[in-house]
């Protein structure tokens, strides 16, 4: 087990960001894994987003799966789900997409219209 | 899929589909007999004998909306590449699946981001046990990376295993891991 002062201080902090989750606050954002989403580079969209969030010290996100959307075209797919505002699908994500909707959407609550596949009312 | 990590995780994927709570992952590159082999066992609902023999054949799937080519993908490569894809299931037992693959192949695709592939795949229900391992021209195990998220989730206290910190740090656990096996081989 490599660096448990790393894990235990990720534990104290993520801890306090589950707080927050538990108050309401908590985004969900939902990558589509499926064989086409893979295939168009959901795993790398992935990475970016984990890797933007922690950047950014916002552990209150959630970074969820599912699977294929019915869009394989549109793959990789990325639904935000902000509670209390309606969710946004966004389509033909890539690292960098990727990086641009947590700075613009999640960050500053700005959705990136550019990107946006359909906005389901809340 | 233009690696094999990609088709790795499209399995992991059906995994977790299929309710497994425990999932082993074995790769061993045997320079030897130049094959890569990756074992994928998992303790889901499993598949009956009528679907089992099907599974292979393009845009056969259980879910909706599912394209159901990932399997045939891979076998499409193996059979490429003078390897073979194994499929082995029962109902409420679970499923394997076995790939060997010849790694000098002009059309095997490079094994790819293994760490992406397994980061990617953790989550609060599954314990993955994956391992990969790397012989030697006698045989010899020259390198060996391994994770059991067991072991990390006893010092979690209840933080979720897909905490975007813990995805991360694991992923420098099996860098840092990675280039340990790396500075062996050299």
């Amino acid at each position: 087990m490599k660096s448990l002062d790393e894990l235990k201080a990720i534990r104290e902090r993520a801890q306090q960001a589950l707080k927050m989750r538990e108050s309401g606050d908590g985004v969900v954002v939902q990558v589509a894994m499926g064989t086409c989403g893979i295939a168009a580079g959901a795993r790398g969209v992935m990475m970016a987003l984990l890797d933007e969030l922690v950047l950014r010290k916002r552990s209150d996100v959630f970074v969820t799966q599912t699977g294929c959307a019915g869009l394989c075209e549109k793959e990789p797919i990325v639904t935000v789900k902000v509670p209390g505002k309606s969710d946004v699908v966004y389509g033909g994500v890539t690292d960098q997409k990727a990086r641009d909707i947590v700075g613009s959407h999640i960050i500053n609550g700005q959705i990136v219209s550019d990107y946006v596949l359909n906005i389901k009312e809340a | 899929m233009k690696e094999l990590a990609e088709h790795l995780l499209d399995i992991l994927q059906n995994c977790l589909f299929a309710g497994a709570s425990r999932v082993t992952i074995n790769l061993v590159e045997d320079v030897a007999t130049d094959q890569l082999t990756m074992e994928i066992k998992d303790n889901g609902c499993g598949m009956d004998e009528q679907l089992l023999a099907k599974v292979l054949d393009p845009f056969v799937t259980t879910r909706n909306k599912k394209t159901g080519l990932g399997l045939p993908l891979l076998a499409q490569t193996a059979q490429l590449c003078n390897g073979s894809l194994v499929l082995a299931s029962k109902v409420g037992e679970g499923t394997e699946v076995t790939l060997k693959i010849q790694q000098s192949h002009w059309d095997c695709p490079p094994l790819g981001n293994v760490i992406d592939t397994i980061t990617s795949c953790l989550n609060e229900q599954t314990h993955l046990v994956f391992m990969h391992k790397c012989l030697d021209s006698t045989g010899s195990v020259v390198g060996v990376v391994s994770l059991d998220t067991d072991d990390i989730k006893a010092h979690l206290e209840g933080i979720p295993m897909n905490h975007p910190e813990v995805l991360l740090f694991v992923r420098r656990m099996l860098e840092q891991e990675y280039e340990e096996m790396e500075g062996r081989e050299r």
